[in-house]
């Protein structure tokens, strides 16, 4: 065998030898021709003490709210995209000034709770929301109508939360410096 | 990673992607920790590295409906991972994150050459050796890095690595072979 020890190759050879993760034939051949050979042995004990150092380095653990971090960026990524869409359905009429929407989601919602069908209306609203929102949750369980309207007024805060943020980085963005 | 437990990784993501969201909940356990760590190591930042996971996790969900089972998924995450911290990286050049560590770097001790114990094991446990560990993989070119990361923690075949890192097999024995003569030059002082 030639000396692996001069090849770009051979010393990759070596370094999986000295991984531990040479196949069996291969680490024979190996552990044969190191035994005679100074210059194999030293790379492969060098080899050995880095990935001993390596091996010292261990990853922190995540954190604890690691889980509960991503799922809010889940809720938050839906909630926009829903956002998204309405503010598709309001972008056409001119006369609409974006600060409208929440009054204008308010109005449909009053007209639709006096027309005597709140639960079915709000649910049909509510559906709009992606079912994908949090992997891991339990099933949506029917609410009764009350704690449907108060959940639909929640998303109308937020909606009205996200309009006054785009419209504080609007201004940040047009402001002279 | 056994064949079996390969395939059990994509039968969630294909799951996922049938709309079973809450095997999501299951790669994400599976995967979170290997994950987490390959960002941390690096980035080098903890937070940095938790941030960018979430970003990882968040494409993959994002990218369900697409998905094709046409590679191993760690294959498809560590490549979701390594382009985002490939591109962390770049923009953390210029970055406060970073010039804070190149003074870490500048104003460190000098490395200890006389120490000539052979059992680096038994001092893993000073800072001072583990901030050389770490500076000695900060010191390797990204590519590099993330290789010989992928090699050493994540137990990668030279065929997985170079479909993460997007080249040939032959481009990654080259990215290791620096790497590892580079770490064996800057840590072959500890043994
Ligand atoms: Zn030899």
């Amino acid at each position: 065998m030639n000396c692996p020890s001069k090849t770009r190759n051979g010393r990759l050879r070596l370094i999986e030898f000295a991984t531990g993760r040479a196949r069996a034939m291969e680490r024979m051949e190996l552990q044969f021709h190191a035994d005679s050979c100074p210059a194999c042995r030293s790379l492969i004990d060098e080899q050995r003490q880095v990935f001993a150092a390596l091996d010292g380095w261990d990853a922190v653990a995540p954190s604890r709210d690691f889980n509960r971090k991503l799922y809010a960026r889940f809720e938050l990524e839906a909630n926009r995209s829903w956002f998204r869409r309405f503010q598709q359905v309001f972008e056409h009429p001119a006369w609409i000034g974006r600060s409208s929407y929440p009054l204008a989601i308010a109005a449909v919602l009053v007209v639709g709770f006096f027309a005597g069908d709140a639960s079915r209306f709000i649910t049909r609203w509510r559906g709009i929301v992606p079912a994908t929102t949090a992997p891991a949750a339990a099933p949506a369980t029917v609410q009764d109508p009350t704690a449907q309207l108060i959940q639909a007024l929640d998303d109308l805060q937020l909606l009205d939360q996200i309009d006054s943020v785009k419209h504080r980085v609007h201004r940040s963005r047009t402001r002279p410096l | 990673m056994a064949a079996h437990a390969l395939d059990y990784d994509v039968q969630l993501m294909l799951r996922v992607k049938a709309g079973d969201t809450s095997c999501f909940g299951v790669l994400l356990e599976r995967h979170r920790h290997p994950v987490i760590h390959f960002l941390y190591r690096m980035v080098q930042n903890h937070a940095v590295a938790e941030e960018l996971a979430q970003d990882v996790f968040l494409r993959v969900f994002r990218s369900r409906a697409s998905y094709e089972a046409t590679a191993k998924f760690t294959t498809w995450l560590f490549r979701i991972a390594t382009h985002l911290a490939l591109n962390w990286l770049r923009d953390a050049k210029k970055d406060r994150v970073q010039d804070s560590l190149d003074a870490e770097s500048s104003d460190a001790p000098a490395l200890q050459l006389a120490d000539r114990n052979p059992n680096v094991e038994q001092h893993m446990v000073s800072g001072t050796r583990l901030e050389e560990i770490r500076r000695a993989i900060a010191s390797l070119p990204e590519k590099q890095r993330a290789a010989v990361l992928m090699h050493k923690y994540e137990e990668m075949e030279y065929s997985q690595i170079a479909k993460v890192l997007c080249c040939s097999e032959s481009a990654v024995k080259s990215l290791l072979f620096r790497a590892y003569e580079t770490l064996r030059a800057r840590l072959a002082h500890m043994a």
